[in-house]
């Protein structure tokens, strides 16, 4: 198990916890950490939660998570050129492939 | 957790992990996932996942009746703009000392989310003496609306929300 998901599964526990200033510090950690594993544990405390205002703050945090990592998606660049030239040989000996099937037949 | 393909999770074979996506789909407003989530409604085989896409379907027609769509969202979170001595006083505050993280990357990260979350909150429910100072930034767009803590998950329409999206997807539906 890697360290970061050590740290994210101890703050998922404290999410658990009876105390809700506990359970308030662990969403708030998620947030900061921006784990989108994060999402189940928040949405539990969302949609179950005793204290509206932790489950107000919840859904606040996975809002931030989710849209935070829809705008790395969006930024991530595109493949490289090696990359590219690599796909379009896979492509070429696809297109080859199947063209002798087809003349074979 | 793959975030794009949430509504695929809808159809694992394991209730617990519907019931889990579909909490997701409502905490953070998916409003494209309502069709999927009426499906599930319709035709779910579990009655306790039935009911739980009742509750996240009825969350999301809300959000879909008050206008949120994730892509605004996102856009009104990450490209407003802000005065540089607003940002400044900001800074100021940022309750994580950067200097003791190491990882460039992590102190870009946490002074981002620190930022935004005071930003949102300041911006939300600005304090009596910050009113003058406000006034300079009217160029910036409205965040999106929050869950009102007081009322929060529980259902607070009264038309229904299976309807609305019978009509305004019914392709979808049928398809």
């Amino acid at each position: 198990m890697s360290g970061s998901s050590v740290a994210l599964k101890r703050w998922v526990q404290r999410l658990r916890s009876p105390d809700p200033e506990m359970r308030e510090e662990g969403i708030h950690a998620l947030e900061l950490v921006g784990d989108t594993d994060a999402l189940p544990a928040l949405a539990e405390i969302f949609a179950t939660d005793s204290d509206p205002a932790l489950r107000a703050l919840a859904q606040q945090a996975g809002k931030t998570i989710y849209y935070s990592a829809i705008r790395r998606a969006l930024e991530t660049p595109g493949a490289s050129l090696d990359e590219r030239l690599r796909a379009a040989e896979i492509l070429a000996q696809a297109r080859s492939k199947k063209d002798k099937n087809k003349r074979s037949r | 957790m793959d975030i794009f393909n949430l509504t695929n999770r809808l159809r694992d074979p394991d209730p617990r992990v519907r019931v889990e996506t579909l909490r997701i789909l409502a905490m953070i407003e998916e409003t494209r996932a309502l069709p999927a989530v009426h499906w599930i409604y319709k035709h779910d085989p579990e009655p306790g996942v039935r009911a739980v896409a009742d509750w996240a379907g009825d969350l999301l027609w809300q959000a879909h009746k008050r206008g949120h769509s994730t892509a605004d969202a996102v856009n009104e979170m990450f490209e407003r703009s802000v005065s540089s001595a607003r940002q400044e006083q900001f800074l100021e505050t940022l309750e994580v000392d950067l200097l003791q993280m190491k990882n460039i990357a992590a102190q870009r990260f946490v002074a981002e989310q620190d930022y935004r979350r005071k930003m949102s909150e300041a911006l939300q429910v600005p304090a009596p003496e910050e009113t003058d100072s406000f006034a300079t930034d009217e160029a910036l767009p409205q965040l999106p609306a929050r869950v009102d803590p007081s009322t929060a998950p529980e259902r607070r329409s009264t038309d229904s929300w299976q309807r609305a999206v019978d009509d305004e997807w019914p392709d979808w539906i049928e398809g």
